[in-house]
């Protein structure tokens, strides 16, 4: 039989043949049929040759084996790479491991799609956490057993990144295996989550009211409880992460119900009540008129949202008699008028409200009519327990923002807990502020690391220019006023900028394409050429014209389409002053990293692109020393090693940003190219600690642009801070900036917005 | 030649914002090169048009392109039966007859384009045809004015610094509510409170210009929603056919605009 003899003559010629028995060989030639089977000989010696161990050409036999059975023959020929991946970045031992757990991860996931995520997922871990490889891959069959392969991803994902490298803490967090811990990672595909529609409640509420928060998702409160509504204080507003018992579009529609109601509250609250004096039932009802004041006044504004709030009014007229219930009904009775409700006491909460009307504007009757309403329940002896109270609609946040509880001292015992909570958020937010620097230094590992390293031989840098700086006040230039110190940026593990380029690896991919269609749609016409693919008819008509008068006609006659080259060089300019240590909200990240990884990805793309980049760091510390570090300069093309300098880059000191601006300006200003671009990316207003006028280096840097215009080097700014519309119109012209609201998108807008700005 | 076809022939609607009828009409007395800034859809062209209505001259109207060369607005030689004509482009024809050459969105055009109306922005007023080995003097009735839109976010596609200088400006940008209202209601032929529900709502989506929307929805969206009004559509789907749908492709952009029209209505 011919498949015989080819079996045997593959015995004999494969060089790892011996190891493998011949009925696994008949598998093997069974199930790869074909061309399949040259592939499958490829991959095989591949996989042999790559894990260099005795057991991985069996392995791989029966593991791929077992995933075409069940899965087909791409997947198990992809299987091949995966191996190889994962031995090239993770070591042998890995490699064997995942060649084990094949057959039984098959086995686990039915769908195609999902064994590919997580052959993906595997190569990805090796890559981003080569320690930690192996005991992702040896816990792959039992989670999969139990999560699904997105909560698997993000499971693995997690743990990478909270072990960072840490090999007691990988094996501690990779090695549990308790259920609920698991389970955190699953998600129910109709669940909306808080971040699912983040970007979209901004939008929401810049739109109606050009209002932008601080928002931060949580789900605890600072005393460790469950958070079961949103808060806000001051411009600051805390939601729940997830609200229980609300799914798809009707949890979308609750979250909108939700900021809209903060919304209200900000746009048409003012001053704090006191507490004074305040029961606790009043202090409640206080709350429910005032939700129902400034909900009424934005409904006169936008009557939409009348509707968007009533659906989740459903209380209804009852006869039980309990305060939490009254309440309820009184506020869908404030706020929909086509509800019917006899009782006497909502009727003349309804009364009080409507006659006061033309007074909605004044926060002083929320107090009056809460008041008042409050008394009648107290003689209604019925009962308030404000412990247990929670307010209703779920939509509407706490009310702990309206209060002021001054420094009176929580002599009722009912009011205790409410002040105990307001207590209690505002030591979080004074923690946070003392504390952020030492967490910055664990959460950022590898800036901490740099930074240990450097602290000690830290070299003085080199002076390598003086740069003027312009005067407002006195109208003058100051020559030489400025030193600009060349500092040699410090090479560092560049793990955290690997983690969050993990994170947008789509990103990439997408940015990937972006540089193909920048590198090759763009046509040109090239006229008057010797040859071509079309006739120039201008050329031609000329050259008849020509013949016709009897002089030699030109006899470049036709035109063809060229690429257009591009002519471009862009200098990136990253500020890594001090403030740019602090965390982005609700992240474990900080600024900084983010401008790490943004520049490493827009670093990626240029090296793809072929656009002439450089990209240049500073920061500094009076005018004697601006501090200024060549991350990558133009001519530089290692791209791991200028990963590694990103990674050691370490936020400190101020922002000169005009003398950094100038020295910028004279580094690009070598370049032939046509076009010029400094892409400033900044978290802060200049600043410097010999500068006491806040406008002075605000005007400085106005004058670094406008010189650099008119060297012909075009100025565009990133800010990253939420006060930036103060000033960087000012300083870039309005058209030369933008904003970025949300600071965790600044390694997906930087690239783009270079496309955006070049194309 | 006889431009009587690029005249207009009906008044073109206009409602004035400012003075800026009253600017032009001072402009075009002086013959000044006129650059009307601002974004897009917010009543430039409508504008032109108007004025050239009421100065009772030709308006020669040219959409720039980035394929455009100077031939395109200058001429070329063309063959014919004898042997060969010159045929004048439309800034040619609009200089010699004596129109006003209207170039709009003149940034789309490659900048060794635009150079060619630079002799004819200053004192001489003349307009070279290289090829033709000829000099044109600008009709005494000649006027170029053209349209500019600042928002537009890119350093290679920018007027040059010497081209700009060359004009004077009048801005434009979206009318007041209440103008903006009746124009609205004037153009798409709907209801007066109809039409200020939409400019309340295009105010809501300019609110976003900078924070995810490059612009607000512009009068001419409010126009097209209106149109679709016109023709029984309810409000919060015309807005999501004109306005939502076309002003973004992000969703989270999308769902706060039909969000915010919700809340309007
Ligand atoms: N001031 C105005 N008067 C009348 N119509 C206007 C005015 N502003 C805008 N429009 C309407 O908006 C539409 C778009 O304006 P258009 O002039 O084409 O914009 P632009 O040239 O600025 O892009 C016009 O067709 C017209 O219906
Ligand atoms: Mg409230």
């Amino acid at each position: 039989m011919t498949d015989d003899g080819l079996i045997d003559g593959l015995l004999r010629s494969v060089r790892f043949a011996q190891a493998i028995d011949r009925r696994t060989w008949q598998s093997v030639r069974e199930v790869f049929p074909g061309p399949a089977f040259d592939l499958w000989i490829d991959g095989f010696e591949r996989v042999a040759a790559k894990i260099g161990d005795a057991a991985a050409p069996f392995a791989f036999a029966t593991g791929s084996v077992e995933v075409a059975r069940l899965h087909g023959t791409d997947l198990a020929l992809a299987t091949a790479d995966t191996a190889t991946g994962i031995a090239k970045a993770a070591g042998p031992e890995a490699a064997l491991r995942f060649l084990a757990v094949l057959p039984s991860v098959a086995a686990v996931l039915e769908e195609n799609a999902a064994l590919r995520i997580w052959l993906r997922t595997v190569e990805e871990a090796a890559t981003l956490a080569p320690g930690a490889a192996s005991l992702i891959i040896r816990a792959s069959g039992f989670v999969l057993g139990r999560l699904s392969v997105l909560a698997f991803r993000a499971w693995a994902a997690n743990g990478i990144r909270q072990s960072a490298g840490d090999a007691a803490k990988a094996a501690l967090y990779f090695a549990v295996t308790d259920m609920a811990t698991l389970k955190a990672f699953e998600r129910d595909p109709d669940d909306v989550a808080f971040t699912d529609i983040e970007a979209s409640l901004r939008a929401f509420l810049i739109a109606l009211w050009k209002i932008r928060p601080v928002i931060r998702a949580a789900s605890v409160r600072p005393g460790g409880r469950v958070m079961r509504r949103a808060s806000f204080d001051g411009a600051i507003i805390r939601v729940p992460e997830i609200f229980a018992g609300y799914r798809g579009a009707a949890a979308a529609a609750h979250y909108h119900a939700v900021f809209a109601h903060i919304g209200a509250h900000l746009r048409y609250g003012r001053a704090k009540f006191p507490v004074a004096s305040l029961r606790p039932v009043q202090l409640a009802l206080v709350g429910l008129i005032e939700d129902a004041r400034v909900e009424a006044l934005a409904a006169e504004e936008y009557p939409g949202l009348r509707r968007l709030w009533s659906r989740f009014h459903v209380a209804e007229p009852g006869t039980a008699l309990t305060a939490e219930l009254l309440m309820m009904r009184l506020a869908r009775a404030l706020i929909d008028p086509a509800y019917v409700d006899d009782d006497p006491w909502i009727s003349k909460a309804r009364r009080m409200f409507r006659d006061a009307r033309d007074q909605w504007e004044d926060p002083a009757i929320s107090r009056r009519i809460g008041g008042l309403l409050g008394n009648d329940i107290g003689q209604m002896r019925i009962q308030f327990n404000a412990r247990s109270h929670v307010i209703e609609p779920s939509y509407r946040d706490d009310n702990t923002g309206l209060w002021d509880f001054g420094d009176t001292p929580p002599e009722q015992a009912e009011t205790a807990e409410m002040l105990l909570e307001a207590v209690r958020l505002n030591e979080q937010e004074t923690l946070e502020g003392s504390e952020r620097r030492e967490r910055d230094d664990t959460s950022d590992i590898s800036a901490n690391r740099a930074g240990k390293l450097t602290a000690l031989p830290e070299d003085a840098g080199i002076p390598i220019a003086r740069r003027s700086e312009w005067d407002h006040v006195g109208g003058l230039m100051r020559h030489d006023w400025t030193t600009i110190l060349e500092f040699k940026p410090k090479p560092a593990a560049a793990e955290a900028i690997d983690a969050i380029l993990a994170d947008h690896a789509d990103v990439e991919r997408r940015i990937a394409r972006l540089v193909k269609a920048a590198k090759v749609s763009r046509p040109v016409r090239m006229r008057r050429q010797p040859q071509g693919d079309r006739l120039d008819l201008d050329a031609a008509i000329r050259a008849m014209i020509d013949h016709r008068a009897g002089l030699p006609p030109d006899t470049r006659l036709y035109e063809t389409q060229e690429m257009r080259a591009r002519d471009l060089s862009v200098l990136a300019l990253l500020d890594i002053s001090e403030s740019t240590r602090d965390r982005v909200r609700d992240t474990t990240t900080t600024v900084i990293a983010l401008e790490r990884a943004a520049a490493a990805l827009l670093a990626q793309a240029m090296a793809d692109l072929g656009d002439p980049f450089a990209l240049h760091a500073f920061c500094s510390n009076g005018r004697e020393e601006v501090r200024y570090y060549r991350v990558k300069d133009f001519a530089e093309d290692n791209l791991a090693m200028v990963k590694a300098r990103l990674a050691g880059l370490r936020g400190m000191l101020s922002t000169r940003l005009g003398a950094a601006l100038r020295q910028a300006g004279a580094e690009i200003a070598t370049q032939a190219t046509h076009r010029k671009l400094v892409l400033v990316i900044t978290d802060g207003e200049p600043a410097d600690i010999d500068v006491a006028d806040k406008r002075y280096l605000v005007e400085d840097a106005r004058k670094a642009v406008q010189e650099l215009a008119r060297q012909g080097v075009d100025v565009f700014c990133v800010g990253l801070d939420g006060g930036g519309e103060n000033y960087l119109p000012r300083i870039f012209g309005p058209r030369n900036y933008l904003m970025l609201n949300r600071v965790e998108a600044l390694p997906e807008k930087l690239p783009m917005l270079y496309f955006r700005l070049t194309i | 030649m006889d431009l009587s076809n690029y005249l207009l022939t009906g008044q073109p609607y206009y409602h004035p914002v400012g003075n800026e009828v009253a600017l032009f009409e001072a402009a075009y007395a002086a013959r000044l090169p006129m650059m009307l800034k601002g974004p897009t859809g917010c009543g430039k062209t409508r504008f032109i048009e108007h004025m050239a209505w009421r100065l009772g001259k030709p308006l020669i109207t040219v959409a720039c392109h980035e394929d455009m060369t100077a031939s395109d607005l200058v001429g070329r030689f063309l063959l014919d039966a004898e042997g060969t004509v010159w045929h004048d482009g439309p800034l040619t024809l609009a200089v010699r007859h004596g129109a006003v050459c209207y170039l709009d969105e003149i940034v789309e055009a490659r900048q060794d384009t635009t150079v060619v109306i630079h002799p004819l922005t200053d004192d001489r007023r003349i307009l070279p045809l290289e090829k033709k080995n000829e000099l044109v003097r600008a009709h005494p009735d000649f006027q170029i004015v053209i349209s500019y839109n600042p928002g537009y976010q890119s350093v290679i596609k920018d007027l040059k610094e010497s081209t700009k200088q060359r004009f004077a400006a009048l801005d434009f940008s979206y009318p007041e509510a209440s103008i903006e209202t009746e124009i609205v209601a004037h153009e798409s032929g709907i209801a007066h409170e109809d039409a200020a529900v939409l400019v309340r709502i295009a105010g809501r989506t300019r609110n976003l210009k900078g924070h995810g929307l490059d612009e607000g929805a512009s009068t001419r969206m409010l126009v097209q929603a209106g149109r679709l009004m016109s023709r029984s559509i309810p409000l919060r789907e015309a807005c999501e056919v004109a306005i939502v749908l076309p002003i973004s492709d992000d969703p989270d952009m999308r769902r706060a605009l039909t969000e915010t029209i919700a809340a309007c209505v």
